[in-house]
């Protein structure tokens, strides 16, 4: 039903005495405070667009090339779109500070007119220049943007920039791709994503545990681009960065987000949850443990260079952090998973028995894999019961997803006589049919 | 710290990065040594700056033994009996009285060096030029390999490209 069907209904039901004209007028200046938070989006976002086609538009005129003119004339018309961006950027910030619309568009433009004004000088003088130059200029220049009128929207096209440091170098030849090494400037995008953390952190109500659209934005944002870059700006102990993700993530979530109503209004919980289940069910997987294991094998420690045993140890140093953090706060009686916080022992353990297996020659991965098997369905189990307990639909969605995933994977990689697979598996179907019998009443009533 | 002075030295810095391209660039157009490069050219584009044309040079040169991939050196100009320079070799530490561009190594074979120069590969050019001027160019150069070459100017370490001759004339003076 659209609002203004929404607000007739409402109108006949107080016209025939069902609704009191006090509690009319509530639920429509709640469905007006609704529609005008959507509509500011609405109008930042149309603000936005806007300001990316009149770049594209500059990038394209500065694409033609005016070589007719003199240089020194080329060289005044350089400064032509900075100063455009920094007029428009000064009306947003002096005139119409409480314009979120004018804020983010004018950031948008003044920073794409920075990229336009210093490619107009390299055409000018004929630099082709080195790009990741020209990129790091360029982000650096857009960073106060962040911190003069708080403009966040930005954050999307500055961090889309900073990822061309994680694009790796490919060299070619005559019959192809001939070479593949990583982007040796990925410390650049540390530099840059640390430039918009405090503006992240200053757009969170610390206040509250429930957030707006605009720090939403930023911790999907932030959220995303950390866990897919990670493989690349993270040069050892992977695992220990992994598990820090989980609980760094959840704890940020916790504090900041809890209250936000669905999944996508708590994006670190929302990731933290899946990285977690990735991560359990390669664990499950007794063929994966060595290469899980194995990479940054301790034992060849003595052979790192300095970056391979600060980022081991960095990462080692966060997750055992972030884990007493966790503890901490659960023992202050702060509602915390316990399967996510107890993942990083069950990471250590997994760790001594890999270890065990190859300086000892004493095997337990197989037991150990079943233990994380438990682990992950009890994981699962206990998402359902909470989901159902909290009457959580996405929760109990959640538990089904881990439930039946590792049921999935299980099928196709457990060794044991097909009859026994048969009866087994025949069983879990029950088990899944025994939930939905459980739940029908809740949800059919 | 007002908001206003932060926002004045703001625009003052973004200002001054254009100013200071600029300004060295002029520095080394100015000041700097010329040479005659040899070079052939074709058309791509570039989404940013317009059309230009991919200037290539004779890049392999000979290196230090130590040399190794990705490391980055200064290659050396020296000039032939026609007067045209060419990239001699490439050294770890700066020469001290040749010519010499900063260059990076990113590939080692029979002690020759494959190197990349920025700021004199890219010609840019006015959109409706580059074909014809593209066009020019190859022919020349099918012709006589001595038929066009660019000038660029080179000063402590940097160069900058200075203009591309065909027949001995701009190239952009075929097109006025």
């Amino acid at each position: 039903m659209n609002n203004l069907a929404l607000s007739n209904f409402l109108n006949s039901l107080e016209r025939n005495g069902l609704l009191p004209a006090v509690a009319n007028k509530e639920i429509q200046n709640f469905i007006g405070n609704q529609t005008k938070s959507v509509g500011k989006l609405f109008l930042v976002i149309t603000a936005l667009i806007g300001a990316t086609f009149i770049s594209a538009g500059v990038f394209s005129i500065v694409s033609h090339n005016w070589d007719d003119f003199p240089k020194n004339v080329r060289g005044v018309i350089s400064f032509v779109p900075v100063i455009a961006g920094i007029f428009i950027y000064y009306l947003a910030v002096f005139k119409h500070s409480k314009s979120s619309s004018w804020i983010e568009a004018s950031s948008l433009f003044l920073m794409l007119m920075i990229g336009a004004s210093m490619a107009l000088v390299s055409q000018t003088y004929q630099m082709d220049g080195d790009i990741d130059f020209f990129i790091f200029v360029w982000l650096c220049l857009t960073i106060p943007l962040f911190y003069i009128a708080r403009a966040s929207g930005i954050a999307f096209f500055y961090l889309l920039l900073a990822c061309k440091f994680l694009v790796p170098n490919f060299g070619f030849n005559l019959f192809g791709p001939s070479d593949f090494s990583l982007n040796d400037k990925y410390y650049y995008f540390w530099f840059f994503l640390l430039g918009v953390l405090p503006h992240f952190y200053i757009t969170l109500n610390k206040q509250a545990d429930k957030q707006g659209f605009r720090s939403i934005f930023l911790g999907w944002l932030i959220g995303v681009l950390f866990l897919v870059a990670m493989p690349v700006i993270v040069k050892s102990g992977y695992l220990w960065w992994t598990t820090s993700i989980v609980i760094g993530y959840y704890l940020l979530g916790k504090r900041y987000y809890n209250g936000n109503i669905s999944s996508l209004g708590r994006p670190f919980q929302t990731i933290s949850l899946f990285v977690l289940f990735y991560t359990l069910i390669y664990f499950t997987v007794e063929e994966i443990f060595p290469y899980i294991f194995g990479v940054n094998d301790i034992r060849q420690i003595g052979s790192w260079n300095d970056e391979q045993l600060s980022f081991y140890f960095s990462g080692f140093a966060l997750m055992i952090i972030l884990t007493i953090i966790g503890i901490r706060q659960r023992l202050k009686g702060v509602e915390l998973n316990r399967y996510i916080l107890s993942t990083p022992i069950l990471v250590l353990a997994l760790f001594s028995v890999h270890y065990i297996k190859e300086e000892l020659d004493f095997d337990m991965v197989s037991f150990a894999c079943l233990f994380v098997n438990f682990f992950v369905l009890g994981f699962g189990i206990n998402a359902l019961i909470k989901g159902r307990r909290f009457s959580s639909v996405l929760n109990m969605f959640y538990g089904l997803f881990v439930i039946s995933n590792l049921m999935w994977v299980r099928y196709f990689d457990m060794d044991v006589a097909f009859w026994i697979k048969g009866i087994f598996f025949i069983g879990v179907g029950f088990m899944f049919l025994l939930i939905h019998r459980n739940s029908q009443d809740e949800f059919e009533s | 710290m007002s908001k206003k002075i932060i926002f004045f030295v703001f625009a003052l810095v973004l200002i001054a990065v254009p100013i200071y391209i600029i300004f060295s660039s002029e520095a080394i157009l100015e000041k700097g040594h010329q040479h005659k490069v040899k070079l052939e050219g074709f058309d791509p584009f570039d989404p940013f700056r317009g059309k230009y044309l991919m200037l290539n040079y004779d890049f392999s040169v000979d290196c230090d033994q130590t040399m190794e991939e990705g490391d980055a050196g200064f290659v050396v100009l020296e000039k032939d009996e026609n007067g045209f320079s060419y990239f001699s070799k490439v050294t770890i530490q700066a020469p001290i009285h040749d010519d010499y561009v900063k260059c990076t190594v990113y590939n080692v074979y029979n002690g020759k060096a494959e190197i990349q120069l920025d700021n004199i590969g890219k010609y840019f050019i006015n959109e409706s030029k580059a074909k014809s001027a593209e066009e020019l160019l190859m022919e020349s150069v099918q012709i006589d390999s001595n038929g066009a070459y660019a000038t660029i100017r080179v000063l402590n370490g940097e160069c900058r490209l200075e203009e591309v001759y065909v027949k001995g004339k701009p190239l952009k003076s075929f097109f006025q």
